[in-house]
């Protein structure tokens, strides 16, 4: 057999010896030095370019924020959906849309007459008041707690509400009659200047009667 | 990431989807920005060559008809942008790419492995550089090299063991110069 060609010992470093050839490539091989020694200096090359080329590009550094860029581009070339429109984008667009309905609800709310509650008393500071006073509201009887610090300056207060037109009007007229200058809001008669105790009390005679 | 998964992932990131795409920025980017770097030896045409790889890859995925990987499409793309830009920098300078790292001798007029390796790399053409990359820096095999060049799996063996032929006999002069040098 002739000497292996430069193309032949690189196909068969590469397994790619028809079958049928490399036992005949492997015997030459076996025996001829020449062949032997060229194999050898392609397989050192080969080793030399595999160690050296991973390294070639060790000196020179990527441009500093490539990767920020390529995703510039991308953004640039896609229209990027936002990133808060895909893992956590739902319950944030449902929170937003909460808020967008409570908000629109709770002028409607302000508009409507609170439900009241009915039957035993409820006792409610107005914190917000524009003015100095203090207002109290009984919505009923049996105060069951009278904070500490309204008691101490009822300046003003609310002493019965009720949706009973004919209830309001009685109640209304009873106070009259006890001297004090109840006045009307709505479903609210509002005395000023009563004292807590004095307030309860009427309306507690009141409501016997 | 399997090959399933990655396609649900380039579909994703073809639809916009940004962390799509930095999935795949992340397992291809680092690796094929330093090969082209290690080629055309300029971060801005490395940076060029990889954003344009990327954003074609994604752009033209109809006309990648290949049973391989998005990474071998990625890459065959890379592969002729850089051997563009090769060509592009060999006619600006009649010196190579590969001459701003040439090393010079040591005291002794020896070039270490390297730079021997570097300077030898010089006579290649393009083609035949970007198949040496591929074959030694990528450990791309002759068929995972002809996929991805799109080429028969014999133009590959061809320039490639061309290339060996050519280093061999650049590396001998290389050689047999420094020989004489330190005499």
């Amino acid at each position: 057999m002739e000497h292996l060609n430069f193309t032949q010992l690189n196909e068969y470093l590469d397994d790619e010896i028809n079958k049928d050839k490399l036992e005949l490539v492997r015997a030459h091989l076996f025996s001829c030095t020449q062949c032997q020694q060229e194999l050898s200096r392609i397989k050192d090359l080969r080793t030399q370019l595999t160690k050296e080329v991973q390294t070639l590009g060790g000196d020179v550094k990527p441009a500093l924020g490539w990767e920020k860029r390529l995703h510039q581009r991308y953004r640039e070339t896609y229209r990027v959906k936002p990133q808060w429109n895909r893992s956590w984008g739902r319950p944030v667009i449902a929170a937003l849309v909460a808020l967008l309905l409570l908000a629109l609800y709770l002028p409607l709310q302000n508009r409507v007459p609170l439900r009241r509650p009915s039957g035993p008393s409820v006792l409610e500071p107005i914190e917000n008041l524009p003015s100095p006073h203090k207002e109290l509201r009984l919505f009923g009887l049996d105060q069951q707690k009278v904070p500490e610090s309204l008691e101490t300056r009822p300046e003003r207060a609310v002493v019965y509400t009720s949706t009973n037109e004919d209830e309001l009007e009685q109640v209304y007229q009873e106070l009259q009659k006890a001297g004090l200058q109840p006045v009307r809001r709505g479903n609210e008669i509002l005395v000023e200047r009563i004292n807590l105790q004095e307030a309860e009390r009427l309306i507690a005679e009141i409501t016997k009667k | 990431m399997t090959t399933e998964n990655e396609q649900i992932i380039i579909a994703r990131a073809r639809q916009g989807e940004e962390e799509a795409f930095t999935l795949l920025v992340n397992k291809y980017g680092p690796r094929l920005q330093q090969m082209v770097l290690a080629m055309v030896r300029n971060p801005y045409d490395a940076e060029d060559i990889v954003q344009e790889a990327f954003l074609t890859a994604l752009q033209r995925l109809e006309t990648f008809k290949g049973d391989s990987s998005f990474g071998t499409w990625l890459y065959r793309i890379a592969y002729n942008r850089t051997i563009d830009t090769l060509r592009r920098q060999r006619e600006v300078t009649v010196e190579t790419v590969y001459s701003s790292s040439r090393e010079e001798p040591s005291d002794f007029g020896q070039l270490d492995s390297k730079a021997e390796i570097s300077k030898a790399l010089e006579v290649l053409s393009p083609e035949q550089l970007g198949v040496v990359f591929l074959r030694h820096y990528q450990d791309y095999s002759l068929r995972e090299i002809a996929a991805t060049l799109n080429v028969p799996i014999g133009t590959v063996k061809s320039r490639l063991y061309y290339a060996y032929s050519r280093l061999q006999a650049e590396l001998s002069k290389i050689r047999e110069a420094e020989q004489k040098w330190s005499i």
